[in-house]
């Protein structure tokens, strides 16, 4: 219906998706440990622990191995004179518009795991929403940051 | 030069007497809770203290207190023992509303609410407890002027205007009506509850609840349920006092370019709305009131909570009958077309509107009626009841699109419409999951100002769906 156009976002984003995965189930792990020991100190049969680890099993292969790069090749953004488009989800496939005119300001982000691969975020401000584009190059999010809010400044003065 | 200036005394016995309601039931709970049978002198030392506390930090913040403004900024300052200094320049006042309390009405004084830009970080808010009128209108004058000269709006004469005809009033019949379907009894007793809990500590409720049950394996079951029902129907009662007060000499009125509410029986207040500031007009029905053909009509608005309810909303008609609302809104908001057809959605949502109830319903209701054999059988009457729901619902969406004009339609124990102009509209949003995909449905929804005031339509047409998307989109002239 409204189809799958727009950009890709950089490629990158797969292997720190992984690795925020990789992170996430390690912290799991170390809950699912906590709780073991917990329960082993209240003599607690352990065989109730199989479907804990085994949901943490399933978890661990869906957001390390599966779920990134089905992510990265859904996002898809595209910005133009007027507005700008969104497009993201697995499960469940949204796509944003957001005017430009109603741009307030832009913000580029930048987390320790993105910076080690040279990427950043593009987060896009309105007077009621926030969207981000995830995992762009770092120049990429630099241009996108300005165009954006030069754009803005234009559609505002054509506004009304 | 701006002068600093106090607010009127009043404003002391207001702000103790709001001090000593906050202080006032622990206290009551500590002298008894500590008295322990006998009373002694002793026990009242520390209320005492309190007390005492509370009228010297009542007048000394008082004193502390002054504010002042010049032709561009509003300045206030306060604090006891962190002093806090506060400017607010003109053009960032979005509205100004006033209550006038029963002390502030003996003093022939009224309560400015200042209200800057809503939603955002850095909102401030503030609350002048004590000024006379004339200086309200003086204030509200500067800030006009100031705004005027920012906007280059030409200034257009104020000074005492007349009062318009209101636009709408309630009869003492629709403030009972509205008082009694308001369904504020919950929320009272809510509020018994949370404040119950809260002393768990100082009243024996175990003891009390063992007497209970002792109570209820006798014969006192009967007693019990009657005590319960008093109490609820006590705390009904309470809201329908509240809600009536709040409603009493309800009326709404259109001053140039502000719709001025005023409200109130004890506690009058004025709530002002820039017609410009408006970004969108709901109509709840609840079940119970479309019933008697009425609805409840609010405003979306960009400010803060400007009649203490929720943040942006702001009841326009608390109660108002159906065939009044179209000719209410045209009066205050012209740009806001009210007769659209609504367009509903395609058949084959409905069987997802039936059975979406029951995905969290089922389990739960046949774990229940198993317990219960057999009993606990007759609960799977609630299974076709979820079903008459949730095609209630179906039926009641619906969606409407003109070339400047977006509304959303759905629920049906509350249903809601909101009418959105395309200039208001801050994003659009069409979702669609797996299942919704393979029936060519999706989810639309609209984000207006304050921040999180979105309307949502579930199993809209896929087609239709995108045309909403696409109507955003702009003049036609896309280029990838």
């Amino acid at each position: 219906m409204l189809g799958n156009s727009g950009k890709p976002i950089s490629e990158k984003a797969i292997t720190v998706w992984r690795l925020t995965g990789v992170l996430g189930t390690l912290a799991g792990g170390v809950i699912i440990g906590a709780i073991a020991w917990v329960l082993s100190r209240f003599h607690v049969p352990e065989w109730w622990l199989a479907p804990l680890a085994g949901i943490w099993g399933v978890k661990a292969v869906l957001w390390i191995g599966w779920l990134p790069p089905l992510r990265q090749k859904r996002w898809r953004y595209d910005i133009r004179d007027e507005d700008i488009e969104i497009q993201h989800g697995v499960w469940s496939t949204t796509w944003t518009l957001v005017p430009m005119n109603r741009v307030q300001h832009v913000d580029v982000r930048q987390g320790p795991l993105l910076k080690r691969y040279g990427l950043a975020s593009v987060v896009i401000f309105t007077a009621a929403t926030v969207h981000e584009i995830p995992a762009l190059s770092e120049s990429e999010a630099e241009r996108l940051c300005r165009l954006i809010a030069e754009r803005a400044k234009a559609a505002d003065q054509d506004d009304d | 030069m701006m002068t600093k200036r106090r607010l009127h005394p009043i404003a002391m016995v207001t702000g103790v007497g709001r001090e000593l309601k906050h202080v006032l039931l622990p206290l009551l709970v500590v002298v008894i809770a500590g008295s322990r049978g006998d009373f002694s002198w002793r026990d009242l030392v520390m209320p005492l203290l309190v007390l005492a506390y509370t009228i010297v930090a009542g007048v000394l913040s008082w004193v502390r207190f002054k504010y002042g403004w010049d032709g561009q900024t509003l300045e206030v300052e306060e604090g006891l023992f962190v002093r806090k200094k506060r400017t607010i320049p003109f053009e960032r006042i979005q509205g100004i509303s006033t209550t006038e309390g029963i002390w502030q009405r003996l003093a022939g004084v009224v309560k400015v609410h200042i209200e800057t830009a809503g939603g955002g970080l850095g909102e401030a808010e503030v609350a002048l407890a004590a000024v006379s009128r004339e200086e309200v209108h003086r204030l509200q004058r500067e800030i006009e002027r100031a705004k005027e000269q920012a906007g280059g709006r030409p200034p257009c004469e104020h000074g005492n205007r007349p009062l318009s005809l209101p636009l709408f009033t309630l009869s003492i019949k629709e403030v009972w009506l509205a008082a009694v379907t308001s369904g504020g009894a919950f929320g009272v007793v809510a509020a018994v509850w949370t404040f119950l809990s809260q002393l768990g500590d100082l009243i024996p409720y175990e003891a009390l609840f063992r007497n209970v049950q002792t109570t209820w394996n006798g014969h006192g079951r009967w007693y019990i349920g009657v005590i319960g029902l008093v109490a609820l129907l006590a705390a009904y009662g309470v809201a329908i006092g509240q809600n009536m007060i709040r409603f009493a000499s309800f009326a709404v009125r259109r001053q140039e370019d502000t719709i001025v509410i005023t409200r109130g029986w004890l506690e009058r207040q004025t709530v002002s709305v820039p017609i410009g500031r408006v970004q969108g007009v709901m109509i709840h029905e609840s079940w119970l009131r479309r019933l008697f053909g009425y609805a409840t009509v609010s405003l979306i608005h960009a400010g803060g909570a400007l009649d203490g309810g929720p943040p942006g909303d702001v009841v326009l008609c608390p109660l108002v009958k159906k065939e009044r609302v179209s000719s209410i809104i045209h009066a205050c908001l012209p740009e806001y077309d009210l007769g659209v057809a609504f367009r509903p959605l395609p058949k084959r949502a409905q069987i997802r509107y039936m059975l979406r109830p029951l995905y969290w319903l089922a389990a739960p209701l046949a774990l229940a009626a198993y317990i219960e054999r057999p009993w606990g059988a007759g609960l799977l009457f609630a299974l076709p009841l979820a079903l008459w729901i949730g095609s209630r619902r179906y039926q009641a969406a619906g969606w409407a699109l003109s070339s400047r004009q977006l509304t959303l339609r759905s629920g049906w124990f509350r249903r809601t419409t909101t009418y959105m102009l395309k200039h208001r509209l801050q994003a659009v949003e069409v979702a669609a999951t797996w299942w919704q995909q393979r029936k060519r449905l999706a989810t639309i929804s609209a984000a207006v100002m304050p921040l999180g005031t979105r309307a949502r339509v579930v199993d809209v047409d896929e087609e239709d769906a995108a045309s909403i998307y696409r109507w955003l989109q702009g003049k036609g002239r896309n280029q990838a």
